[in-house]
């Protein structure tokens, strides 16, 4: 009882940061006391993933799942709060009902938080409600006021979820009458109405995200007209998190049925395929009203990382045995933090583009790679430490030759599904390759022909440090994952058992 | 020791509560008091163990987002005047909203 109310220390302070928020509508004011708030929450954690880890503690009480995997999950978000809070800073100061806007985010970071921790799918639901209305209200706030019905199909989008999401509720409850995780996944259901159960949660979580195909219209607009701010919220805080509570939730209900994982695998190929011709389109071209936007392009390759984790993980359902799901499991989480850590990277390497102008199209910008040079390296790292990695290390060395040519040569249609999506995953990275060296070149070395600010913040040495912790971060991810096969599964922490039987 | 640690976070955060609630301006009382209320349902959601019970709570949350969402957020977020959907409703949200298109008017003609 004691150690939950400990261990739970940041929740409270993340609640009196909302009321603060709230509350205090002196902006400078606020602003501190919310940096140090979160500084505070972060050193909390870390403090608590310390004691767990040293004392190889856990807690179960109350359908909490408090132990270090919870935490390392809490500190990424935490980590992003901090860059979130002095992103806006520069851009959101000033702007009507700023207090609001920065309640908003801290009330998307509790629910994250929350959702996270639990394993009552009723609260993952609620929580995960409250992220996608929230997410709708940040849109509004910022220098120009936005007509409510720009975001007319994302609200539909998300009373359509929320359907989704209900409906998936009573039936859970209708039929299995409880709502906690373990005991969902005890309860053998038969195979129609797993499929419709994990279908509902899918077309639900998948929705507003843009994991679906055809799911991503409403998205470009949202892409378009938001701040930066409030599109590094959307792209690299919520999306990721909640992909991966969807992850951990479509692990309960279809890891071992053939074929469910075929048709989630079907979807999640149809989508990645939209999602990256969308992306493409918008980098290249400009058909159906594309304009070369570098925040269309940034969401939109985000949606497909989406699609591709989602892609890869659906392969799950078909490995044979427990021992090849354990790793390839671990591979998909490292996989996704990789993702969140490279999308991040790419994403504050364009931050002198906020700092300088409002425009965003690619074709105009330019000549950032003479004062910007760190910001342009690092944008640069950014393509080829996902790349790299990723086609050479990884897939050659490591997977292919355990997993596929050794266990599954006498399962030829499951082995031919897995290079298929290997195949795609290649493919993926060139592309990302392509669109990387495509806008870095137009925004760091060509001429420039934008509007500038009036007044521009010159880059302190503070702006760097996010940069620089993040590669050192990175490269580490890597290296440790190359000598420890299984690190992630050590890291959260994560029960073989729900993998197996 | 459980009921003194939590009386003593009990106590810690109803006093911040309290000094956010004197601080704060009229209309975002109202945002305090709603979001004060879904989080102690969430908690209560927590704590309870009944299916049914649960199920009740989830329903009535849904509710209160949406109430939130529509009598709070988008009012302040618009300043919706006589257009607003729900014309009827003479509580502090309209004073509010009455307050902010004063202001509103007020940065037009400057």
């Amino acid at each position: 009882m004691i150690g939950i109310l400990i261990a739970t220390i940041p929740l409270y302070c993340l609640l009196i940061g909302l009321f603060w928020s709230i509350s205090c509508s002196k902006s400078t004011f606020r602003k501190k006391i919310l940096i140090l708030i979160s500084i505070l929450i972060l050193f909390t954690n870390t403090l608590n993933i310390i004691i767990f880890s040293l004392f190889d503690f856990q807690i179960y009480d109350f359908n909490f799942n408090l132990n270090v995997g919870t935490f390392f999950l809490w500190e990424i978000i935490f980590a992003l709060n901090l860059i979130i809070l002095y992103f806006s800073k520069d851009e959101m100061t000033g702007i009507l009902n700023e207090n609001l806007y920065d309640s908003l985010i801290i009330l998307i970071i509790f629910s994250l938080v929350g959702a996270s921790l639990t394993s009552n799918i009723l609260i993952i639901v609620i929580f995960v409600i409250i992220v996608f209305i929230s997410l709708g209200l940040i849109f509004y706030f910022g220098i120009y006021s936005k007509p409510f019905k720009l975001l007319r199909l994302f609200f539909i989008s998300i009373i359509l979820s929320i359907i989704f999401l209900i409906l998936g509720v009573f039936l859970i409850y209708f039929i299995i009458d409880s709502f906690i995780l373990t005991e969902i996944k005890n309860f053998e259901l038969n195979p129609g109405l797993n499929l419709l159960i994990s279908l509902l949660f899918l077309f639900g979580f998948g929705i507003p995200c843009g994991i679906i195909p055809f799911s991503i219209f409403h998205l470009k607009v949202y892409y378009h007209d938001s701040t930066y701010t409030t599109l590094f919220i959307i792209t690299n805080l919520t999306f990721p998190i909640i992909n991966f509570i969807l992850f951990k939730l479509l692990l309960t209900f279809t890891y071992d049925l053939g074929i469910n994982s075929l048709i989630i695998l079907i979807i999640a190929a149809v989508g990645l395929i939209i999602s990256i011709t969308y992306s493409l389109t918008e980098t290249f071209t400009t058909i159906d009203g594309n304009s070369f936007s570098i925040k269309k392009i940034l969401g939109l390759s985000s949606n497909s990382d989406f699609n591709m984790i989602l892609l890869i993980s659906a392969f799950i359902g078909f490995l044979p045995t427990e021992s090849i799901k354990i790793e390839y499991g671990n591979f998909v989480f490292f996989f996704i933090f990789c993702m969140i850590l490279i999308k991040i990277l790419l994403f504050y390497s364009l931050k002198p583009v906020m700092l300088e102008t409002l425009d965003d199209n690619i074709k105009i910008l330019g000549g950032f790679w003479q004062k910007y040079k760190i910001f342009g390296i690092s944008y640069l790292i950014g393509g080829i430490l996902l790349t790299i990695p990723f086609a050479l290390g990884n897939i050659l060395i490591n997977l292919i030759s355990n997993i596929f040519t050794e266990s599954l040569i006498d399962l030829p249609h499951i082995s031919f599904i897995g290079f298929t999506i290997w195949a795609i995953l290649i493919f993926y990275f060139i592309i990302i390759l392509i669109w990387v060296s495509i806008t870095f070149n137009d925004i760091f070395i060509g001429t420039p022909k934008y509007l500038k600010n009036k007044d521009i913040r010159p880059i302190t040495k503070l702006d760097y440090l996010p940069l620089i912790l993040i590669i050192i971060f990175s490269i580490f991810l890597c290296i440790f994952y190359f000598f420890n096969n299984l690190l992630f599964m050590e890291i959260l922490n994560f029960s073989t058992e729900q993998f197996t039987h | 020791m459980f009921v003194i640690l939590l009386s003593i976070f009990g106590i810690m955060l109803l006093i911040i509560i309290i000094i956010c609630y004197k601080i704060s301006e009229k209309g975002d009382k109202g945002i305090l008091t709603s979001l004060i209320i879904l989080i102690g349902f969430i908690g209560i959601e927590i704590f309870i163990e009944n299916t049914i019970i649960q199920l009740l709570f989830f329903v009535c949350i849904i509710i209160l987002i949406i109430y939130i969402v529509f009598f709070f957020f988008i009012p302040r977020l618009f300043y919706i005047k006589e257009q607003f959907l729900f014309t009827e409703i003479k509580s502090e949200v309209w004073e509010d909203l009455k307050m902010d298109s004063t202001i509103v008017e007020k940065q037009q003609k400057d």
